[in-house]
């Protein structure tokens, strides 16, 4: 992966970290804007629950328009309420950084899936269930109604394998809203093609002016890979992809599979029609044509065959809920203000090890894993006031000093006030063992205090796995595509 | 004032160790050759620029004079485009039947020659060209080469790249027609296509002097 190469901030924010109510267990992704982690919400009276955290990269942080899109996303993702779309339950800002929270779906995204199958087709009554899905989502949002009681327009632009989630329980999400866009408000004049280059749709290549026709000619190469392992239009370079989807010249699905079913190619046709017009009119209508052709074939479109499936792909990983044990001494109110990072090790010296010296990492990893305020001095404190100086790069020129007016970071967690009740067999073993093995750098960073060391340095050990690949632990859970830096 | 250093004398010097010619080598020419590959290779048109220059300083004695030494870094960056897309061919099934990955459009090219529908289609529609003609299209509206200079990349004589560019034309009208519908962008294409090429000279060089 590549994300090594990103700097300081490649491992993300450390093990621990609080971005307001939320505890981030792990990093899953990183786009070129934004970063995915999984992350912990606790309240009142045991109350818990796993959710993604989506958080701006801080180089955007001070970008209004930016800001402004990621806002929206959140906003037009948080009013859609479909079982097939991954709610977004959240938004927040922390310390200036904005961020919000979703769904976390335990599972895979459908390129993963499709690579973890060498790129063989899928079953095809997996392939329909996950593309009637996708349709049924895509309908929600191209019906949605703004305030006024009409209909936004609101086109995904985006749909594209990598934002296909599939849970290992069956159940089918369609995520990633960050470009979607009125279609009322779509600009075709300033300067970007948004979306992937292999997933759009001819007007959204020429920088047309686009609507929900656009999202159905992408779920149409959806269809196409799914059921055929391949790429629908596949070229050495973006602009030729480009231009042979503005023809919609794709290898017809019987030249890639041989007994590939003719009224499936038709349907996959009226998909990848060039011409807006002879598309399916709806998502909807897409959807009733699959499952008709389902009845008539015999093709049975189940959830359960989903998940067993997935389950044949990839077995039963851990859910991130067993990492819990680990935030043992994190405080569980709901209520509580946002504190920094307490000085656990990170799990980003981990990563970087081999990359940096320990020096080097201390530094990167000074933003989050800093200062831990003891509690009792932060109760009450504002979320944006915490830390806040912390957080930002010039932090970094400020080490030594914060390093002195915070010498005892490790005192604000009682210790182990909770040890793990779980054990983890296996769950991201690159990062756990980074809670040890880079304890070393982080102390360093944060606390200076050998006698006093973290909670989560004291946790029994864990039995471990060998080393895993980036890739292979990555396939567990990420809603993005290896491809994206992590 | 003393004259700039001609580009043979810094590729000499480069050849003998001056840091200094290589970066004034590659500062006046990195934005052209990279705009070569970015169309094409789009992937790993940031090695390839690399390998051109090298190569350029290696066969530093093969250059000769009267094509002028643009002629000569084209020429290798063809010969390097024509090895790796053969390269390419050999493995396409392989390729094709590999991978799903989400490709990106962040190029430099997309980052900003997509301001107007125009140019947006006509890079879409010279990416649908034949290498050797796409070449020419290239070097003729966004290089202002001559024809003689273009044969000389191409290692053919100036009346075949008067052919070329004709049949280049030609075809890149078709592309344009069949990606577009009836309407505004076909028809200012269409009417202007030699001014849209040229457009997207400074557009280009723009975008890689951006990186």
């Amino acid at each position: 992966m590549g994300s090594e190469a990103n700097g300081p901030s490649a491992g993300g924010l450390p093990f621990g970290t609080r971005m307001g109510r939320y505890t981030l267990l792990r990093r899953l992704a990183v786009g070129g804007m934004a970063e995915l982690y999984v992350a912990h919400q606790v309240g009142i009276e045991g109350f818990e629950k796993i959710v993604a955290l989506k958080r701006v990269l801080p180089h955007l942080g001070q970008d209004p328009q930016f800001v402004r899109m990621f806002l929206a996303e959140a906003r037009i993702a948080a009013a859609l309420d479909h079982p097939n779309i991954a709610h977004v339950t959240d938004i927040g800002e922390s310390d200036g950084e904005y961020f919000f929270a979703m769904e976390y779906v335990h599972g895979a995204n459908l390129l993963e899936v499709l690579r973890h199958g060498s790129n063989a087709p899928l079953p095809l009554g997996c392939a329909l269930t996950i593309v009637g899905g996708v349709a049924a989502a895509l309908h929600h949002a191209h019906e949605h109604l703004g305030a006024d009681g009409r209909p936004l327009g609101l086109v995904h632009r985006d749909v594209s394998p990598s934002n296909v989630m599939i849970a290992h329980s069956g159940a089918v999400k369609l995520t990633d809203f960050g470009i979607v866009r009125a279609a009322a408000r779509t600009s075709t004049t300033q300067g970007h093609t948004k979306g992937k280059a292999g997933y759009m749709s001819p007007e959204q290549c020429r920088g047309d002016r686009i609507d929900r026709r656009s999202d159905i000619f992408a779920l149409g190469i959806v269809l196409y890979e799914a059921t055929t392992g391949v790429r629908a239009f596949y070229a050495p370079n973006d602009y030729a992809i480009l231009g042979r989807i503005a023809k919609a010249d794709y290898i017809p699905p019987h030249e890639v599979v041989p007994d590939y079913p003719p009224a499936l190619a038709q349907i996959i046709a009226r998909a990848l029609s060039k011409d807006p017009d002879h598309r399916h009119p709806t998502a909807e209508a897409l959807q009733l044509e699959l499952e008709d052709f389902a009845h008539v074939h015999g093709v049975r479109l189940s959830g359960v065959d989903l998940a067993r499936h997935m389950k044949a792909a990839f077995g039963s990983p851990a859910h991130p809920h067993t990492d819990l044990g680990s935030l043992s001494a994190l405080p569980p109110e709901p209520s509580r203000p946002i504190v920094t990072a307490p000085a656990a090790p990170s799990r980003l010296p981990w990563m970087l090890a081999g990359f940096a010296s320990a020096t080097a990492l201390a530094v990167a990893v000074w933003p989050r894993s800093g200062p831990a305020i003891p509690r009792e001095d932060v109760a009450g404190a504002e979320v944006r006031g915490q830390a806040s100086d912390a957080s930002r790069p010039t932090a970094v020129a400020r080490e030594p000093q914060v390093v002195h007016e915070s010498p005892e970071p490790a005192s604000t967690v009682p210790p182990a006030a909770v040890e793990p009740s779980v054990d983890i067999p296996e769950a991201d073993s690159p990062d756990h063992r980074g809670e040890t093995g880079s304890s070393t750098a982080t102390t360093e960073t944060a606390t200076n205090d050998e006698s006093r060391p973290s909670p989560r340095t004291r946790r029994p050990s864990r039995r471990r796995k060998p080393a895993r690949t980036p890739d292979e632990d990555y396939d567990r859970n990420s809603l993005y595509p290896p491809g994206m830096k992590r | 004032m003393s004259e700039p250093a001609s580009d043979y004398d810094l590729l000499v010097a480069w050849r003998q160790g001056d840091p200094g010619a290589a970066n004034a080598l590659t500062s006046r020419h990195y934005a052209s050759i990279r705009r070569f590959f970015d169309l094409k290779v789009t992937h790993l048109a940031e090695d390839l620029t690399q390998q051109t220059f090298l190569a350029a300083v290696e066969g530093v004695d093969r250059y000769r004079a009267e094509a002028g030494f643009r002629a000569y870094l084209f020429g290798i960056a063809r010969n390097q485009l024509l090895r790796t897309l053969r390269k390419q061919g050999r493995h396409e099934q392989a390729m094709r039947f590999a991978s799903a990955a989400a490709p990106s459009v962040a190029t430099p090219l997309s980052l900003v020659a997509a301001r107007r529908e125009e140019q947006q289609v006509l890079l879409m529609a010279l990416a649908q060209l034949p290498t050797d003609l796409q070449i020419v299209v290239e070097l003729y509206y966004w290089e202002g080469m001559s024809s003689a200079g273009i044969g000389a990349v191409l290692e053919t004589n100036p009346s075949t790249i008067t052919t070329r560019l004709a049949r280049a034309r030609q075809l890149v009208q078709q592309h344009v027609a069949e990606m577009t519908r009836p309407g505004r962008v076909r028809d200012s294409l269409l009417t202007d296509l030699e001014g849209w090429q040229r457009s997207l000279g400074p557009l280009t060089a723009q975008a890689n002097a951006r990186r």
